[in-house]
């Protein structure tokens, strides 16, 4: 290679060398560390009410009972679908029996009701009742 | 022709190599140093976070586990950060879930700093670092520094609020809270 041709490598090699090198720069180092907690939450399923049966029979009516649930803020009670009323206790008074009835006995806590519920049906024949637990 | 006697010749040969071994005569040069050694000793520092003690990098939280939540059921639970390190930090917490996504966004949640631990029946004052809120996920705390050996109790409240659907029964929900520090 000629003398000016070596000078004009060079000069490329050092604009090419200045070009891509940006010189030192600051290092800014950050540690870090951590720790991960965990815990478990578990919602409630209310318990329906068991045990229901009928201590007392008269005509035309029922008294139902059944075992308490612990915890229980009330227990209503339907018939089909529809409302008949609520207790804090554990037995509810079926009158006014005029044909075969099924009674539904539903638990509450704060206002949750168990999804399974306890029925007991009271049958009315020729004036005498009579009471039967059906799951 | 001779000067002083040695002929002129010989002379002529001479007399330059007397100038020049005059001209060659090395000269002393004299140089002093001096110096100074400095010693000093290099360190490194160490970042270590802990909660409630343990160097992780995952933890259970017990005093948070609860089954059988109702409607209205409210539960408090402190947990401990700590700098067990020497340098100082930052710290930050964020909060993601598993399981069940209702639940979860059902429930509210609350976190404060307080001056000791928190009973299960009491959410003492203290600096509210996330208010109440709906949605566990919103349990988050930016930019809290902590000194090598200082600690910041946090005690956190998780409520299952009055109404919350039916529908919730049976579930659950897992959250883990990630506290990260940065030196």
């Amino acid at each position: 290679m000629s003398g000016r041709r070596r000078a004009v490598a060079v000069l490329a090699a050092a604009a090419l060398v200045s070009a891509t090198w940006s010189g030192p720069r600051d290092a800014d180092a950050a540690w870090t560390d951590g720790v991960t907690t965990s815990a478990t939450l578990s919602a409630r399923t209310v318990p329906a009410p068991t045990g229901l049966w009928c201590p007392a029979l008269g005509l035309f009516s029922a008294s139902i009972n059944w075992t308490a649930v612990p915890g229980a803020t009330r227990y209503d009670v339907y018939v089909g679908s529809t409302y008949q009323g609520s207790t804090t206790g554990t037995s509810y008074g079926a009158g006014f029996l005029l044909s075969n009835t099924t009674y539904t006995v539903v638990t509450v806590m704060n206002g949750w009701p168990s999804a399974t519920t306890s029925r007991v049906t009271v049958t009315v024949v020729l004036l005498l009742v009579s009471c039967s637990a059906t799951a | 022709m001779t000067v002083r006697g040695v002929p002129l010749r010989l002379t002529a040969v001479l007399l330059p190599l007397g100038l020049g071994a005059a001209a060659t005569w090395p000269s002393a040069v004299a140089v002093w140093t001096g110096g100074v050694v400095a010693t000093s000793t290099v360190a490194t520092g160490r970042l270590d976070l802990t909660l409630d003690g343990a160097q992780g990098p995952t933890t259970t939280w017990s005093g948070l586990t609860v089954s059988g939540l109702l409607p209205t059921d409210v539960v408090h639970a402190s947990l401990t950060v700590a700098n067990a390190g020497t340098v100082p930090l930052t710290w930050s917490l964020a909060t993601t879930v598993t399981g069940s996504t209702a639940l979860a966004a059902a429930l509210t949640v609350g976190v404060r700093e307080v001056a000791s631990s928190c009973s299960a029946a009491t959410w003492p004052g203290g600096t509210v670092l996330a208010a109440e809120s709906a949605g566990l996920t919103s349990a988050a705390v930016a930019g809290r520094p902590l000194a090598p050996g200082a600690t910041a109790v946090l005690c956190v409240r998780v409520t299952l609020p009055s109404g919350a659907a039916s529908s919730l029964q049976g579930t659950s929900v897992t959250p883990s809270f990630a506290v990260t520090a940065t030196s």
